[in-house]
């Protein structure tokens, strides 16, 4: 059994990473540790709410933090709630410091992370991904399951291979983690920034280790910019597709996740990410 | 699976045989060629002096021959799906690199492998394998019992746990097995760091958990102590990058390596 966290922010609760969680965890017989990151730096309020003539008013104050901690009791109950309801193993943690750093800790003890990718623990308006997400991607201990804001069952795999070695590192921990999905369509694509070569790199030996894994899978070649190609391709798309990716070190960013091509992703369609890098 | 070319490591493929037993796998022989100084790594914090290797003799290339005709023949008779790689040139850190990435678990014989080159043991080449890789690798000794019993080397480290997820996914026929949870840190500080986080994970994974904290320096002391364990395998964190240092840091897992005892797991991505 594996042990998955999904990250929640209590003031802005996600109900499509939650929907999402479960049905991973269900699916796989895994455990689920719900984090709120109730970040004591993170509040609804601003500290020019408590200041008064006569100063800082303790009342208003504890009447401000106490309706904070409401909010997120509700969500986390509600996560107690539907968790029950459905049957999973799980259980909630409550961490306090910094939101980054205690989501980055608990990575290190998860098998995989989930989270919804317009998180940013912030007030105001982020373009995506947000300051938040790129330090958690490119720090992150475990893989990313990013998630879209609704929720649809996953009824393909796509997975993106640009030849480097985090691209096949994220191939690889998609199988370790949820096998559950090898039964589903599994396509490979590819992008030759040449416009006529058809090549996929390094694919004798991508073809064996795959076919051990998938037994079913069409490769796709592609020519031109990947972040332009892909999305082209994959508007043609019907089923609901788990994009999985290979990324994002800020020092050694793979040539497919440079924010373009995330954010192309994101903006273009409701496909949840699969997101690992292995440096 | 590799091989220098010259030397077989029966224990190695004893190890496969039995994992096949309990769940099929893909076995590539993957027959390297002897080396020469020119094409070692040249990592500037290398971790060895200079090693020159005789050029390939007619006989030499005999060996490697019956060394591949051995591991078909075993493969056969032990009805393992195999694939044979040689042939490759000069180069052979960067093709066992290419071969590691796509392949979930690398295994070496610890005795065998390029067991001519380097006076320590383990030798240098073996040492540049295990920082160049890009998959788990399991060392085998060449006479071992087939592993009964888990210790999870964890040290608080982000590599150590590392190895651990990745051992449970790549080797759940072992997970049923009694598995401790030892702390093995360097220093003496007295406390299992983030010990409620580590067990919440590894109570998931494995059915049989101890944790136990070990009483002395495992520095000087854990691979004598694994010594006396029977039938074991040990789940390590890689050496990592900054090459010299993480060496010494680990050099308790170069004495269980050396020591020819004990299978070791080493959880590298």
């Amino acid at each position: 059994m594996q042990k998955i966290i999904a990250a929640f922010d209590g003031f802005k609760f996600s109900q499509s990473n939650l929907n999402y969680a479960i049905a991973l965890a269900a699916k796989a017989n895994a455990h689920l540790t719900n984090v709120f990151l109730d970040d004591k730096t993170y509040t609804r309020y601003a500290i020019y709410d408590l200041v008064f003539e006569d100063g800082v008013s303790q009342k208003k104050m504890s009447k401000l933090v106490q309706q904070d901690a409401r909010i997120r009791n509700e969500a986390a109950s509600k996560v107690v709630e539907v968790c029950s309801q459905i049957g999973v193993s799980f259980n909630i943690h409550h961490d306090e410091n910094v939101a980054l750093d205690e989501l980055l800790h608990e990575t290190i003890f998860a098998d995989l992370l989930i989270i919804n990718n317009k998180e940013s623990f912030t007030h105001h308006e982020e373009k995506y991904p947000s300051r938040f997400l790129q330090d958690l991607l490119s720090n992150t201990q475990t893989p990313v399951f990013l998630t879209p804001d609704s929720y649809k069952p996953i009824e393909k795999i796509v997975l993106l291979f640009d030849g480097t070695p985090t691209s096949v590192y994220a191939i690889k921990q998609l199988n370790y983690l949820l096998p559950i999905f090898n039964y589903l369509p599994v396509e490979l694509i590819t992008v030759n920034t040449d416009d006529e070569q058809q090549t996929i790199p390094d694919v004798n030996l991508l073809k064996e280790f795959l076919h051990r894994h998938y037994p079913v899978i069409n490769y796709t070649i592609l020519n031109g910019m990947a972040s332009v190609e892909i999305v082209n391709y994959l508007k043609m798309e019907t089923l609901q597709c788990l994009m999985v990716l290979g990324a994002y070190r800020r020092t050694m960013v793979s040539r497919w996740f440079k924010s373009s091509m995330a954010d192309a992703l994101v903006k273009a369609f409701n496909f949840p990410l699969f997101i690992a890098h292995n440096k | 699976m590799a091989f220098d070319g010259f030397h077989f490591s029966e224990g190695a493929f004893e190890f496969v045989k039995n994992l096949n037993e309990a769940n099929p796998v893909l076995l590539t022989g993957v027959f390297l060629p002897q080396v020469n100084y020119a094409n070692l790594w040249t990592y500037a914090d290398g971790v060895g002096s200079p090693i020159f290797v005789n050029v390939l003799e007619d006989e030499d290339v005999n060996t490697i021959e019956k060394n591949i005709e051995r591991f078909e023949t075993l493969c056969v008779k032990y009805h393992i799906e195999f694939r044979i790689r040689k042939d490759f040139g000069d180069l052979a850190l960067p093709e066992l690199k290419k071969e590691s990435r796509f392949a979930d678990v690398l295994i070496i014989g610890g005795e065998k492998f390029y067991e001519n080159m380097g006076s320590g043991e383990p030798n240098n080449y073996l040492k540049e394998a295990l920082l160049a890789v890009e998959c788990a690798v399991i060392v085998v000794p060449e006479k071992y019992n087939f592993p009964t019993l888990n210790i999870l080397a964890y040290d608080g480290s982000a590599s150590s746990v590392f190895a651990i997820k990745q051992f449970a996914y790549l080797l759940p026929e072992l997970l049923n097995n009694p598995t401790l949870l030892t702390y093995a840190n360097m220093n003496e500080n007295n406390h299992i760091p983030d010990e409620a986080y580590i067990e919440e994970l590894v109570t998931r994974h494995f059915t049989d958990l101890t944790v136990s904290k070990l009483e002395f320096d495992s520095r000087k002391y854990f691979a004598t102590w694994v010594k006396d364990k029977k039938s074991a395998i040990v789940i390590s964190g890689s050496f990592g990058r900054s090459a010299f240092s993480q060496l010494l840091k680990k050099s308790f897992l170069l004495e269980i390596i050396k020591d020819h005892n004990t299978p070791v797991f080493i959880g590298h991505k």
